[in-house]
């Protein structure tokens, strides 16, 4: 364990306060389920403890990215090995119906390239938001996720291949309507 | 739109605003009102204990050296 500071412990318990509606969630967006969900935000703040070094700021843009990352994976390690049963359908349909609508008042980005970022496959996107907004290093990734630093380099490339794909295809409908 | 190159450059400048607006879809949807079960309660707590004691043993070990 990784607190091992009166610092580190305050921050732990400020985490605690201000993280847990958020992961929680997280959580419950991935498994549906309310006891399994809170099993994956306890599993996170365990995880948490682990990582204390890596978290600066409590209330910093990063390190709420590292929470939301930690309790994703958390949920995704639980819902893999339970292999449970969700009614992921009726939850989405749930979510569409509260769906709020998003501006990118802060970017001259086309918002429909945004969109292109923001609905990778989560296996992909996981790790691009981990290298490229996090900017954690490849080896960084795959300890955090699990898997060989193989694995990400594939993941990296295959990714880009799918956004240059799918922004090749918005631009040429913009080009065909020119 | 101009043609666009995805090279790293790119996504480093990009990624993040998609992780904010990422991020801001699930805090539109944060429930304040959520009702943590009493057994996550208590586990929460038994974690939060047992840190705060294993950082005091640590500190009472360097002290009695």
């Amino acid at each position: 364990m990784m607190i091992d500071t009166e610092e580190s412990k305050r921050k732990f318990v400020i985490l605690y306060e201000k993280y847990r509606y958020l992961m929680i969630r997280v959580a419950y967006d991935i498994l549906g389920d309310r006891f399994l969900a809170e099993d994956a935000v306890h599993e996170s703040f365990v995880k948490l403890t682990q990582n204390m070094n890596k978290i600066g700021d409590v209330n910093a843009q990063e390190t709420k990215r590292f929470v939301i990352t930690i309790t994703k994976n958390s949920a995704l390690d639980i819902y893999r090995k339970r292999s449970i049963q969700i009614k992921r359908e009726v939850y989405l349909d749930e979510l569409r119906d509260n769906e709020i609508p998003i501006t990118y008042i802060e970017t001259e980005l086309d918002n429909r390239i945004l969109d292109i970022l923001k609905n990778l496959p989560d296996i992909y996107r996981d790790v691009f938001l981990l290298k490229y907004s996090s900017k954690l290093d490849n080896k960084e990734i795959a300890e955090l996720l699990g898997v060989s630093e193989g694995n990400i380099r594939q993941r990296i490339l295959r990714g880009k291949e799918l956004i240059r794909e799918a922004i090749k295809k918005v631009e040429d409908i913009e080009d065909e309507a020119y | 739109m101009k043609h666009i190159k995805v090279t790293d450059e790119w996504l480093y400048k990009y990624m993040p605003i998609a992780e904010n607006a990422l991020i801001r879809e699930i805090e539109g949807r944060i429930d304040t009102r959520w009702k943590f079960s009493s057994k996550f309660e208590r586990k929460m707590k038994r974690l939060i204990r047992i840190e705060a004691h294993s950082w005091i043993m640590k500190m009472q070990s360097i002290f009695k050296k």
